[in-house]
């Protein structure tokens, strides 16, 4: 199979299953690997922020490859990925199991610093519910809470207005909220 | 929020998300007047909408930084109450804590560990470790008293508390001269000795962890705790030990940043740091490095300069004695070193002593000879120490002589490694393990800096040797390095003029972009070198290394026609060579046999592969990953086949990679598949031990989906063996799994058909059918070629013949079976023709069709003797099958 990412995207969205989870697996290595790298030179690892990691993982990738569909479209995918990066670290800090790890990661920071983990792992399931009804609101979410972009990086990323990208967020919140059991009828 | 409603509502919230308050009330009375209960409940998201903005839901960033961490003085710990900071380091936070539990008094440093352990096993280790180094008494030696879990499962430990400053800052406050600051370190050393002789190694020997009390008393802190929270072997070595475990790479041996055997020679090294850091006021390594892997090549690398070069003011004092004892410490093997920490001792009194030392100076010669000697350790087969001392010893002999003396050396060695190059590159390339790569680079790094010094940027020679190094950067699978190597040669090479020259660089240029994903950069190279390059004799082994490049591509692209025509034309030009040189042919055969894999012609890839398996074996390569790799792909050739055939090459390629990888750990893809063929053979008893294995690897490795596969498969065979609540269980841990952080849709079919299968072994065949019938459906819109998709059909068959929908389930395992049909050539035997088969006559015999039952049952018995074997649980009941049909013949025959 072709491994590039650029073919494994058009793949994936063509609703080819191996393909999709090849990429997902190669971004998720891949954002795991800058994770450590980060830690590995940075004297503070708390300062790293999730948008570094993408935008670097963007780079090396990019630069590997000659064809790529574009960067909203990889950012997308690398945004999901590192969605599971985050629960997949909420989940492990929870249960107290890691695979060989023993440092704190960047990401146990963050999500210490986010919403209560089992929250997390909730709106996890809920956005991938989202996904598959309007894929959108959930890669806003992905871009913006569990990559900290703004609005106006990903307008700019998906040449659309901040106003178009704000009404997409409040959408996808609305829905996440009721769907991890908020006060709206079920 | 189930899909249907959230449909219904998405319209128009996105109106109303758009309006503005005002205009929003009266366009809900319309709404409302159309359809009050669809009004309402918009309002309801609408209003809490408001609220989430107001509590500011989901506004904090998942990955927006942080908030600073609680104060966490107060917290009991065992039997301590936290008070104040003492220091947070890379192992962890230190608190200065007071014995709170009533039965004694008495203050404690309190360390609480940045380590996770891992599940109960983890923790007994901690405890276990930490009791043996709570049997560690020295006045030299903080004593550690606990270690335990917090109530929050934080590790810690309780030390004795140390009121004291660090050794180096001691010696400087107090101006220590040299005789002094001697006898203080022999207190080190005495300390150090006595927890060797406990058998217990500091590991983490720095200033900071010597202290030197009020009354002039060393103090040794965090005895053993490095290893306390020792990641193990399997950690990502340069990261987690430099960043996350808190070791100091200023005092780090070579063998802990590779990975090596931590001995006591380890706190031999450290000593030797600290020792050298005292006398000459800085570090060993100082200045030698930038970046974090600057540093850890340096230590593993560069030797320090002579303390006396660099020590200003005690110069002469330290020259010669002193400089030799510090130099034996510091020495990269360990075996070098002093062999015992009393041994060291032994020196440093004897210089006090003004006697001679065992330490001796090392002599320029030795310095090179240890130059080559030092990449064989840490490299899988010795034979790669052969092949760098071709490349270095090289570099160093053209180094000690004139110019015109380099040229015609190297030339020499030119032509040599010309010849030795095929081999060379076989020995690197196979030699490939994770272990072995950073000596591999090592060694190529140092090739590059003697050709970057020997040779003028323009000389063809120069773009020669860099094409050699940059083949073997490709070999070893650092493409980065490979393209920027290749590149400059190609540079030259094309302001030479010379088509061969441009030939040489611009293939392995253009398969190293491959190697790096970069397709459509590397094709364009290799067919220009082909197009310069005249079809001569002389050119014949360069046209076919570029074939080979150029069909390489087609792995990536799964272009088989390439493949094929790439691998004969190089096979062709290879042939005329007199030799033909091995690993090209082997090469070039591979791409013929994965050609005639891709496009489905089994017979001739099969006998592909016979011929390279026996190539290896003829050219003594066959204990190599290369020949792993072989024997795995081979075993994809019967894979939806012939499962008997699949089996020996599978375990050949698990025992292969245990032989060359090591036997913990091995590339979890190889295990799988095995336990795959293992699983389908019914052959449960070894399947499990390899499927949990696999499980092991791939997250050790973190290969997320090769380990939910496992999983999943795991639940297979529970399945099929009858243990139907472990593989419940099973796909109850695997539920979350799969629709939680990483959701898959082709690992959330395959979890549908367990739970279908699973519904089937109960016997509830009614809850199987629906749950199977969606998997179908989803394999059938996507016309996929993997063997599930006959088993989804065939699992539907058995529910729906359960169901008493006998029709149904005729035309299902009809459907099966030609599906199945398309995976083999044409009157191959396939296990999964016979499966199905089998399931048709079960079918008919049930719906009272004897003749096509008996010749259902006959098929299937022929191809699943061969795939499956006579033992086989489906083959036997195919006999038996038969056998009940038997009775019945006469009038079977009789009637038709």
């Amino acid at each position: 199979m072709d491994h590039s990412v650029a073919a494994l995207i058009e793949n994936a969205e063509q609703g080819d299953g191996t393909a999709s989870s090849a990429l997902f697996a190669l971004l998720y290595t891949e954002l795991h690997r800058l994770a450590r790298a980060q830690l590995a030179r940075s004297a503070n690892p708390r300062a790293i922020g999730t948008t570094t990691l993408l935008h670097e993982a963007y780079l090396e990738l990019a630069g590997r490859e000659a064809v790529f569909p574009d960067r909203a479209r990889f950012m997308a995918y690398a945004a999901r990925a590192m969605r599971g990066l985050i629960l997949n670290h909420a989940r492990a800090r929870r249960t107290g199991k890691r695979g060989g790890e023993v440092e704190m990661t960047p990401l146990d920071e963050v999500v210490a610093a986010a919403v209560d983990e089992p929250d997390l792992e909730r709106i996890g399931t809920a956005l991938d519910d989202l996904s598959a009804v309007e894929p959108r609101l959930a890669q806003v979410v992905d871009l913006r809470f569990f990559c900290g972009f703004t609005f106006a990086e990903i307008a700019e990323m998906w040449g659309q207005s901040e106003r178009t990208v704000q009404r997409q967020w409040e959408k996808a919140r609305i829905y996440l909220h009721a769907a991890i059991g908020g006060t709206l009828p079920a | 929020m189930n899909s249907e409603r959230w449909a219904l509502l998405s319209p128009h919230l996105d109106r109303a998300l758009e309006m503005e308050a005002g205009e929003r009330a009266a366009w809900l009375a319309g709404l409302r007047s159309e359809d009050a209960a669809l009004a309402a409940e918009i309002e309801a998201l609408l209003a809490e909408h408001g609220a989430l903005d107001r509590e500011g839901f989901l506004e904090r960033s998942a990955s927006a930084g942080t908030a600073t961490p609680p104060s966490l003085a107060g917290l009991v710990v065992g039997a301590y109450t936290l008070r104040t900071p003492l220091g947070q380091g890379g192992m962890g936070s230190v608190w200065l804590a007071d014995r709170t539990d009533g039965r004694f008094t008495g203050r404690a440093a309190v360390k609480l560990l940045n380590a996770s352990l891992i599940g109960h096993e983890g923790e007994r280790r901690f405890r276990r470790e930490g009791s043996i180094l709570a049997r560690l008494r020295h006045p030299g030696i903080a004593r550690l008293s606990d270690a335990g879990m917090s109530p929050l499962g934080q590790p810690y430990i309780v030390l004795e508390h140390v009121d004291g400053v660090p050794i180096d800052r001691y010696c400087e406050t107090h101006g220590l001269d040299l005789e002094k600051r001697l006898r203080l370190f022999l207190d080190v050393l005495e300390a150090v000795a006595h927890a060797h002789a406990n058998l217990i190694v500091h590991r983490d020997i720095k200033p900071q962890n010597v202290l030197v009390d009020a009354d002039g008393k060393v103090r040794l802190l965090d005895f053993g705790v490095a290893k306390l929270i020792d990641p193990g072997p399997e950690s990502d070595v340069t990261a987690t030990r430099e960043g996350g475990a808190g070791l100091t790479p200023d005092f780090a041996a070579p063998e802990q940043v590779t990975g090596g055997d931590v001995t006591t020679a380890t706190d031999v090294y450290g000593l030797g740091a600290l020792l050298y850091l005292l006398l000459a006021g800085r570090l060993p390594l100082e200045g030698s490095s930038v970046t974090p892997v600057d540093r850890i090549r340096a230590i593993v690398e560069v030797e320090p300069p002579p303390m006396s070069e660099v020590a200003g003011s005690r110069r002469t004092a330290l020259v010669g004695d002193l400089d030799n004892v510090v130099a034996k410490a510091l020495r990269k093997r360990p075996e070098e070193r002093y062999p015992s920490v009393a041994a060291f001792a032994d020196d440093v009194r004897r210089y006090l002593n003004h006697q001679p030392v065992s330490a001796r100076a090392v002599s320029p010669a030795y310095r090179a000879a240890k130059f080559v000697r030092r990449h064989r350790t840490g490299v899988a087969l010795a034979a790669l120490a052969l092949t760098g001392a071709v490349v270095l010893t090289a570099g160093i002999a053209w180094q000690a002589h004139e110019a015109s003396r380099q040229r015609d050396a190297a030339r020499a060695q030119l032509g040599r490694a010309n010849a030795a190059r095929d081999f060379m590159e076989f020995l690197l390339s196979a030699a490939q393990t994770g272990g072995a790569k950073p000596a591999v680079g090592d060694l190529l790094e140092q090739g590059k800096a003697v050709i970057d010094k020997q040779y003028p940027a323009d000389d063809p020679l120069r773009a020669e040797m860099l094409v050699a190094i940059g083949r073997q950067y490709k070999e070893s699978e650092r493409y980065d390095q490979a393209v920027q190597v290749l590149e400059e040669a190609a540079a030259i090479a094309a302001r030479s003029g010379d088509p061969a020259l441009q030939a040489q660089a611009l293939c392995p240029l253009g398969v190293a972009k491959l190697g790096g994903g970069d397709v459509e950069g590397a094709v364009p190279l290799i067919e220009k070198a082909l197009a310069t390059l005249p079809d001569r004799p002389e050119n014949a082994l360069l046209r076919a290394e570029c074939l080979i490049g150029r069909g390489q591509t087609g792995y990536l692209i799964e272009d088989s026609a390439l493949m094929l025509r790439d691998g004969e034309a190089a096979l062709a030009l290879l042939d005329r060579l007199q030799p033909p040189p091995p690993v090209r042919r082997i090469e070039a055969q591979a791409l013929l046999a994965y050609g005639y894999y891709l496009s489905r012609q089994m017979a001739k890839a099969d006998a592909q592969y016979e011929e390279i398996a026996s190539a290896l074996v003829r050219t003594g390569r066959d204990r190599t990953t290369l020949a792993a790799d072989t024997y795995n792909n081979w075993s994809l050739v019967h894979y939806e086949g012939n499962l008997s055939r699949a089996e020996p090459l599978c375990r050949r390629a698990v025992e292969l990679r245990r032989a060359v990888e090591g036997t913990d750990g091995i590339a979890p893809t190889v295990t799988f598949n095995h336990a795959g063929v293992l699983l389908q053979l019914a052959r449960y008893d070894e399947a499990e031990p390899l499927y949990q294995e696999t499980v092991r690897t791939a997250r050790a490795r973190q290969f997320p989906l090769i380990e939910t596969d496992a999983m999943l498969e795991l639940a297979d065979l529970y399945t099929r063996r009858g243990d139907l609540a472990r593989a419940s269980a099973q796909l109850e841990t695997l539920g979350p799994l799969l629709t939680g952080p990483n959701p898959n849709a082709f690992r959330q079919v395959q979890l549908a058909y367990m739970r279908g299968r699973l519904a089937l072994a109960r016997h509830d065949a009614l809850a199987a059918r629906p749950l199977l019938a969606g998997v179908v459906e989803t394999f059938e819109k996507r016309n996929s070629h993997l063997g599930l998709r006959v088993f989804a059909l065939l699992e539907l068959a058995a529910a729906e013949e359960e169901t008493g929908d006998l029709a149904a389930a005729a035309a299902t395992a009809g459907h099966a079976k030609e599906i199945a049909t398309t995976f083999v050539e044409k009157d191959a035997p396939s296990y999964l023709i016979g499966l199905s088969e089998a399931r048709l006559a079960a079918v008919q015999a049930a719906s009272g069709d004897a003749a096509g039952a008996r010749s259902s049952w006959g098929a299937a018995l022929e191809h699943l003797k061969v795939t499956l074997g006579e033992d086989h649980p489906e083959t036997r009941a195919a006999v038996e099958g038969l056998a009940r049909l038997a009775p019945e013949r006469a009038s079977g025959s009789r009637g038709s």
